[in-house]
């Protein structure tokens, strides 16, 4: 499982790195949202300062729906999805490949709208090892839900309209407690964060092993 | 060895066992409707707006238990002993009906909460993982009107049910966690204490939305299993039809490897 | 009795009438379209 894995994670990511969709398409989109955010709260600084938690993972959330897409469509091509079907690939390895591929094109994204945070709306880190910690949870769950509701919707028409609607509903509990965890760590709320990153933890854990029992499910039938 | 369902003869979905639900329902709903509006007296705090009590807790039950059978019925799909269309069907209609009873609970309580502090929207717990549920299964049936072929549609929308039953306890957890956090407005939950006509008003409320379900679920379960015979059956028939209209034609030799190509096989499960 | 409880009650039997209605509907049609071999099962 985890040879097949490394094996599907990594030709994802050699596409991702000659095609540079991620960073020449989706990371100036996470920045034009952040600049797209301060123009519609007015350049109010104090605002985007107190909302600078919820808007960096409303950006994320919006990222992760770019990236599982696109995840799925470089297999639409050529009969490449039933090439994957019949290659006798350990599904389960297939979604750990694919749901990591995507996390770690997250993980790039998520520095670089940190800096945009930090810098745009002036967010002061108080504690990092919460924030870090926080966002990687986050991510597992984000690529490894999106995963398995991306490939529900993979090979159908609607695919483009489909996916964000299976996804964002599912992955709203993510974004609740990203929010609330970085709030935290923000120095902005006197909530538990770490309440929160067990949270988080569960989604992740629930989502990866939906993942891997069920991806054979869907590699056959969807 | 009758059939467990069988409608020929019938204009529609209908049967005896329809109508004995149907009256009973709209007993329910009038002896309901009697009570509520009419003989229970207006609440000490809330006046006349706790009239709504006998219609938004019930339909959120409802909504539940509609959402919860999907679940239920989609593992019985995916479990291959129990694996039947029956279970796909099921899914579907519960599904369908489990939305509109959500959609009415939405609406109610906004209206309450619209009564009660001035604001359309609360942020409430409740209200909150309603509203989420709602967005996920309307998913389902998107998801469901985007596949064609009966098999993967029914596959991968019963994975999709499981897994949005799993989701309901950590949206439940984060929506209360975030609810206490602010310490924000109560739930409108039903007086402990509720006694006299308010409780008879309640009782009668889950008894009319109980029996509303379950009619419009042997209904929309009927209707399920007529569409999927259409899709199956029908379609070859149409297509045996307009081979008997054309007869004998010049172009039929040409269409023929066309007309096999397209009438499915007959089913080999009910 | 209130505009709110008018508009809640009012509302919710709007819902179900309408979904009744096209329910029963849809039943009628497809009873209608398909043969009566096809309506019955087990």
């Amino acid at each position: 499982m985890w040879r097949d894995a490394v094996l599907v994670g990594g030709k994802d990511l050699r596409v991702e790195l000659r095609s540079r969709v991620a960073t020449m398409q989706v990371a100036p989109y996470a920045i034009l949202v952040l600049l797209l955010f301060g123009f519609a709260f007015d350049q109010n600084h104090a605002l985007l300062t107190q909302a600078a938690a919820g808007l960096f993972w409303v950006a994320v959330l919006l990222c992760s729906l770019l990236a599982v897409q696109r995840s799925f469509s470089i297999e639409s091509v050529d009969g490449t999805r039933d090439g994957l079907r019949l290659s006798g690939l350990d599904p389960a390895g297939i979604f750990l490949g694919k749901a990591g591929a995507v996390a770690a094109q997250l993980v790039a994204l998520e520095v670089l709208l940190g800096f945009g945070v930090v810098v745009l709306f002036g967010a002061d880190l108080r504690d990092p090892g919460l924030l870090v910690l926080t966002a990687a949870v986050a991510t597992v769950g984000l690529a490894a839900a999106g995963t398995v509701y991306g490939m529900m919707a993979a090979g159908l028409r609607v695919r483009e309209t489909l996916m964000p609607l299976l996804i964002l509903p599912v992955v709203a509990p993510v974004l609740l407690g990203a929010t609330q965890a970085w709030m935290a760590a923000l120095g902005q709320s006197s909530a538990d964060g770490w309440k929160w990153m067990g949270l988080l933890a569960s989604f992740a854990a629930i989502y990866v092993t939906i993942g891997i029992l069920g991806f054979s499910t869907l590699v056959e039938e969807a | 060895m009758g059939s467990v369902g069988d409608l020929r003869g019938r204009r529609g979905t209908g049967d005896r066992v329809t109508r004995i639900l149907g009256w009973s329902t709209l007993v329910a709903v009038v002896a309901t409707a009697w009570v509520g509006l009419v003989v229970s007296p207006p609440d000490v705090v809330q006046g006349d707006l706790v009239r709504l009590i006998y219609v938004h807790p019930a339909a959120a039950t409802t909504c539940y238990v509609g959402f919860g059978l999907c679940a239920l019925a989609s593992l019985a799909y995916l479990w291959p002993r129990t694996r039947s269309w029956r279970w796909d069907q099921l899914a579907a209609a519960s599904a369908e009906i489990g939305v509109v009873f959500c959609v009415i609970t939405i609406v109610t309580g906004s209206i309450w909460g619209r009564g009660s502090w001035g604001v359309w929207w609360t942020w409430d717990a409740r209200l909150t993982l309603t509203a989420l549920l709602l967005a996920v299964f309307i998913g389902y049936l998107a998801l469901r009107r985007a596949i064609a072929d009966r098999r993967s549609r029914a596959m991968v929308s019963a994975v999709f049910g499981v897994v949005a039953a799993l989701l309901v306890p950590i949206d439940h957890e984060a929506t209360n966690w975030w609810q206490t956090l602010h310490q924000g407005n109560t739930l409108l939950r039903a007086n402990p204490l509720i006694h006299g006509w308010q409780l008879v008003g309640m009782l009668l409320s889950f008894a009319a939305f109980g029996l509303l379900f379950s009619w419009l679920l042997v209904h929309r379960f009927r209707v399920e299993v007529l569409e999927d015979r259409y899709e199956v059956e029908g379609f070859a028939t149409a297509i045996a039809e307009r081979r008997a209209e054309a007869g004998a034609g010049a172009g039929l030799e040409l269409a023929e490897p066309v007309v096999a190509a397209a009438t499915p096989e007959p089913a080999s499960q009910s | 009795m209130n505009e709110y409880v008018a508009g809640g009650w009012g509302a919710t039997v709007l819902i179900v009438l309408l979904y009744t209605w096209r329910t029963l509907r849809r039943g009628r049609v497809l009873g209608r379209s398909l043969p009566d071999s096809e309506k019955t099962w087990s």
